[in-house]
């Protein structure tokens, strides 16, 4: 039977994969190896596999310097191959023996994000989103500029940097990949992240909308929840998808972890300061607007709710606090 | 050397009359000033100190915002009178006045005779003298001018030119026959000092019981005060007509009290690539203090009117959005005092014009039915001109919000 040996790195990836339908292979820094070891702890003759009379192979320890060690960390002057994917150190050399029937894993079908590889890796899309991520921050810088002495051109000179700022990530992604022997895919990243950039403008345009025509009801509040958080699951599942991560449930745990940052983070920041009052104060030029304005009459009737809910809020306040004998509700404050 | 007697004599011919008075309203009543202290009862010191005065052998005026500490935090504090023997006694609460910043004291037997209330207020122009504790330094008595009634003032006041400082709040304001025309209450630097007129300490001596009430008595008596208080501001405001003018395209209100002054400003008109403003704002120099982290019975109004007719549209509504996305309310409230705002905001059509309104209320934790009320409007951009309204009432009951809300949406709006 025909076996395989596999060179592993320290972490376990294989580098290097050999298949042999010989009786004895030698393993040494020698150059008159069957398999020739790079690592400098191993000696140029370290270890040969044989193949006996009852058809099965034995790992023998040359008398090297620095031994044979199996899984467990012991050293082995020699050792029978009992099962298939035994696993063995000669010096600091990893490697894996395999039979010829090893089961092997599945196929993996294509994915989502493999499929879209081959149009986040076109160059025109790339540079469409780039270009058009570069004129909204232009558009921004000029819609900000009022007065005779606005500078706005200046300011678009700071385009560029912010621009590399925002390929930090895929370049991130890229240089992990680079360091664990994946392929970077750094074009693609690069497209998806500038892709989301700019569906996230129009995003924000269809908000802007929304919220003039809807203020706050369900439908534009549930929308300004549901689709950023949407947009951000997408974009850093494919983020990682493109990076071939395996386990699932590493890459649903990422995606959530990243993408749960856009909700902590205003959590995390101390509550608005005077007790200021949150509203909606949206405006667009009149031909925005999509439907009849109210009368201020339903308006003032609706405002009964507010005198309602912050009654009963400070209401709820009073009863809380504690009633000391004959203490009215201002004499303690606690 | 005929020079120096000449000189000399008129020296003392310049002497001015005020200091025999002084010194004679000083020596016959220091016995009845006192010293009023917040005492906090952890430390054993002093939190807040103020003046007092003997009106009777037994009780002691004084200013509300003197001995607040002790009506919001009960337990915490108590009230002594520091009588000058460097003995100290201690003090119980009668009755109070928020409105007017009064509050009358039980106090220990006065050996000597008390103040004596004027019966009228004095001229204007004639000689006053204001007694109290300025700083902890000591009874002083400072010479001043009566000034007649503060103007456009909601709550009275006298004005009287003469040095009024901290601690010597509820100390006495006297005329030269030594009796009380007021209560010190507060200044306005550089000479410029405020008192509560006597006819208010009349009131609250003539309602006051002679019993010291618990406390809830009392809080329930502030609430009722607040609740009078602001029926009594607002209801000529809601039913009076509104004199109103052009603000650009807006019309606003010129004045709608006489309590509440109105500024204005504006800028450039010739600078390019700008929005033109032009911006009124109305408000009341006085508010009602309640206790270190709460004021009300105010109100506030602010108009602009906002012109970019050479800039793009998309670019002028950027810059008009910005100045509604903040506002807050005018008087001072903390977490303990008020809940939350709570907001609504529509496109309303006023006087046909679609508008964003926005009403926000927030109400009072420790007197219910009383609530701070916010109004912010701008005008649907219309040629890249807007016009933005905005009032807060603070202290008012939910009718009177209401109706007030309602009233200016009516009146405050675009003329096309």
């Amino acid at each position: 039977m025909a076996i395989l040996i596999e060179l592993l790195n320290s972490q376990g990836r294989v580098i290097e994969r050999h298949k042999f339908n010989q009786q004895q292979i030698s393993l040494g820094r020698g150059y008159h190896n069957d398999i020739i070891l790079l690592d400098p702890h191993s000696c140029a003759e370290h270890a040969i596999l044989t193949l006996d009379e009852q058809q099965q192979w034995q790992l023998t320890d040359m008398d090297s310097v620095n031994g044979v060690r199996n899984q467990r960390g012991q050293r082995v002057s020699q050792q029978l191959i009992s099962k298939s994917g035994q696993e063995f150190t000669l010096g600091r050399q990893r490697l894996r023996l395999l039979f010829s029937d090893h089961p092997i894993a599945a196929t993996q079908p294509l994915h989502g994000a493999e499929r879209l590889l081959p149009l986040l890796s076109s160059p025109l899309l790339l540079i469409c989103a780039v270009l058009l991520v570069a004129l909204t921050l232009g558009y921004e810088f000029w819609l900000d500029g009022l007065g005779e002495d606005s500078q706005w051109q200046r300011q678009l000179l700071l385009i560029p940097f912010l621009l590399l700022m925002f390929a930090l990530w895929p370049l991130l992604l890229a240089l992990w990949a680079r360091f664990t022997g994946r392929e970077p895919q750094l074009r693609p990243q690069l497209a998806l992240t500038f892709s989301v950039l700019v569906l996230w403008t129009c995003w924000e345009a269809l908000a802007a909308l929304l919220h003039f025509n809807l203020n706050n009801n369900m439908l534009s509040q549930g929308l300004s929840y549901l689709l950023p958080t949407a947009l951000l699951l997408l974009f850093f599942w494919f983020s990682f998808s493109l990076l071939s991560i395996k386990r699932r449930w590493l890459q649903v745990g990422l995606t959530l972890l990243f993408s749960s940052f856009y909700w902590v983070y205003p959590w995390m920041q101390p509550s608005p300061l005077h007790y200021a009052p949150q509203y909606q104060h949206q405006l667009l030029p009149a031909p925005w607007l999509l439907r009849q304005p109210t009368s201020t009459d339903s308006l003032l009737d609706s405002s009964d709710r507010l005198f309602r809910n912050t009654a009963a809020r400070a209401e709820q306040t009073r009863n809380k606090k504690p009633q000391q004998g004959q203490l009215g509700p201002l004499a303690s404050n606690e | 050397m005929w020079y120096r007697v000449f000189c000399g004599l008129g020296l003392m011919l310049a002497q001015p009359v005020w200091a025999d008075t002084a010194q004679n309203v000083f020596s016959n009543y220091q016995d009845a000033l006192i010293q009023v202290q917040v005492i906090e009862n952890q430390t054993q010191r002093k939190s807040a100190i103020g003046s007092g005065f003997y009106v009777s052998n037994n009780l002691v005026i004084t200013n509300y915002h003197v001995i607040a500490e002790k009506i919001q935090q009960q337990q915490q504090y108590q009230l002594m009178a520091n009588l000058g023997t460097g003995s100290n006694q201690q003090l119980d609460i009668i009755a109070v006045d928020v409105i007017n910043d009064l509050a009358l004291l039980r106090a220990p037997q006065l050996q000597q005779h008390p103040f004596t209330l004027a019966g009228s207020l004095p001229a204007q122009g004639e000689q006053v003298f204001s007694l109290g504790n300025p700083h902890d330094l000591g009874m002083v008595v400072v010479p001043g001018t009566f000034n007649g009634m503060k103007q456009q003032s909601f709550y009275p006041r006298l004005h009287v030119t003469g040095s009024i400082n901290p601690g010597m709040s509820g100390g006495p304001s006297v005329n030269s026959t030594g009796e009380v025309i007021g209560v010190n209450v507060a200044t306005a630097g550089n000479q410029i000092g405020f008192v509560v007129p006597v006819a208010q300490v009349n009131t609250l001596m003539a309602r006051a019981g002679s019993t010291v009430p618990e406390m809830a008595v009392l809080q329930q008596q502030i609430l009722q005060q607040l609740l009078a208080n602001q029926q009594q501001m607002l209801s000529p405001l809601l039913s009076d007509a509104w004199k109103m003018q052009a603000l650009g395209n807006g019309r606003v209100p010129e004045d709608i009290a006489p309590f509440v002054q109105c500024w204005g400003r504006s800028s450039d008109r010739k600078e390019v690539n700008s929005i033109y403003s032009a911006s009124a704002s109305c408000g009341q120099s006085e508010e009602i203090y309640l206790s270190q982290s709460l004021t009300t019975g105010k109100l506030e109004m602010q108009f602009e009117w906002l012109d970019g007719t050479d800039l793009p549209p998309l670019k002028f509504n950027h810059h008009y959005q910005a100045k509604i996305a903040y506002s807050n309310a005018d008087n001072r409230a903390g977490k303990r005092d008020i809940t939350e705002f709570s907001c609504q905001s529509d496109i309303v059509a006023l006087a046909n014009q679609a508008t964003r309104v926005i009403f926000c209320v927030r109400a009072y934790k420790d007197y219910p039915g009383l609530f701070d009320a916010l109004y912010m409007a701008a005008t649907i951009a219309d040629g890249q001109q807007g016009f933005i309204s905005h009032f807060t009432l603070a202290g008012v009951t939910q009718d009177n919000a209401k109706a007030f809300a309602r009233k200016f949406m009516e009146a405050v709006v675009w003329q096309s």
